[in-house]
């Protein structure tokens, strides 16, 4: 059970990358942070807490006398920690989200099914999946929301208290300033890729 | 930078950090075991999250012959198993790597000292070198919260927590007493109150 920690999924997936595909592949990829305004298409999947792309297309050599390794084919290495039990969560809220970014990234890639199945693409992402060994996560039970809010919940703390000491509110105006405070937290909701 | 997650403001905080290194057979399954007791045994993960600076890692073990393979595509005939470290960090490279060395070196050593001329931990100069050579930067990185290191993320965490109990306990107290709570509530979290955000452009 290692690709889960508590409520957290960490999928590690292998995709061999079509012939001649790779250097297409890649520069799309590099280019993502500089068209999305909060720096991955990723941003619009609320599960997904933190992931990477990256295209292997070499191994190492490690010097006399190791043995030269030589790829057959590229992959692009896929890394995910969302929220959620299964790989089908990721899948279902990409193709909700994402359809076309998705499909964009994964053409590059063999055998790709299109998005038209989602049992079909959960399916081709299991076939790629290297089983996570060992997944560490931070904190195993807290989702995407919880984090957002609660670093929402530090920074209006912390402007609060600079209001409180630039007024010097009396008791009761403290107490309804803390109200409003609380009302203002209750009614706004980060986005992911915004803090 | 595609090694670091960024949003609208600037560069995140969080770093990939990506080591792909040779293994051979009886390493694997040595490796494998460790893994599966570092996993099973969440206590043995103590040290790295006192840490504080690795949101996530993964570390996978793929056999040479279980490369994923799809119609069409050639088998790959590799010489070696490979060892995958993916973790993602807070703060600069160097000080990343001395502080695995200095205070990770044991499990570090117990697991990479299976990878093909893995140095060890100490001295932590070859350990640096070793790792420059089998590191392979990210293509795109992201984070739903690149603004925020772990230390952030759990002050967050905390904030939220008493500032949802005080809101709740305080809601019918008188003024003065409101007033009286709130101080105490400022004392409880005086150190978890800084500001945090991306690296500005």
């Amino acid at each position: 059970m290692a690709n889960q920690n508590g409520e957290k999924y960490g999928f590690t997936g292998l995709f061999p990358i079509k012939d001649g595909q790779t250097a297409a592949l890649r520069a799309f990829l590099r280019t993502l942070d500089e068209k999305y305004p909060r720096g991955s298409p990723l941003a619009e999947v609320s599960v997904v807490h933190m992931a990477r792309f990256v295209v292997i297309d070499r191994l190492a050599y490690q010097g006399t006398p190791a043995k030269v390794d030589t790829l057959k084919s590229n992959y692009l290495l896929f890394a995910c920690d969302f929220d959620g039990f299964s790989i089908d969560v990721l899948i279902r809220e990409m193709v909700a989200h994402i359809p076309d970014q998705l499909k964009t990234i994964w053409q590059n890639c063999r055998g790709f099914p299109g998005i038209e199945s989602r049992d079909g693409l959960s399916r081709y992402f299991e076939q790629c999946q290297v089983t996570t060994n060992l997944l560490l996560a931070d904190q195993p039970d807290a989702t995407v929301n919880d984090i957002l809010l609660g670093l929402m919940y530090r920074r209006g703390l912390g402007e609060f208290i600079r209001h409180v000491q630039e007024t010097q509110p009396t008791p009761a105006e403290l107490k309804e300033d803390f109200a409003k405070l609380w009302q203002r937290l209750q009614e706004v909701r980060p986005h992911a890729g915004d803090l | 930078m595609a090694d670091r997650a960024r949003n609208k403001d600037g560069l995140g905080k969080a770093v990939t950090f990506n080591v792909i290194t040779p293994m051979n057979r009886f390493g694997t399954c040595v490796v494998r075991l460790l893994l599966w007791i570092f996993d099973r045994w969440k206590r043995t993960q103590n040290t790295a999250k006192a840490l504080a600076f690795l949101p996530f890692v993964h570390w996978v073990v793929i056999k040479r012959d279980r490369f994923p393979q799809l119609e069409g595509q050639p088998a790959e005939k590799l010489n070696y198993d490979y060892l995958f470290f993916l973790s993602t960090f807070n703060g600069p490279w160097g000080p990343y790597i001395e502080a695995f060395a200095d205070v990770l070196y044991a499990p570090l050593d117990a697991v990479w000292f299976w990878s093909i001329r893995y140095p060890m931990a100490r001295p932590v100069g070859p350990l640096k070198t070793y790792i420059k050579r089998n590191q392979v930067e990210s293509d795109h990185s992201y984070s739903a919260y690149p603004g925020a290191s772990v230390r952030d993320v759990r002050a967050g965490l905390e904030v939220r927590r008493e500032l949802e109990q005080f809101a709740r306990d305080s809601r019918d107290l008188a003024p003065d007493k409101f007033a009286t709570e709130f101080d105490r509530l400022l004392m409880s979290l005086q150190n978890k109150l800084g500001s945090f955000g991306p690296i500005p452009k």
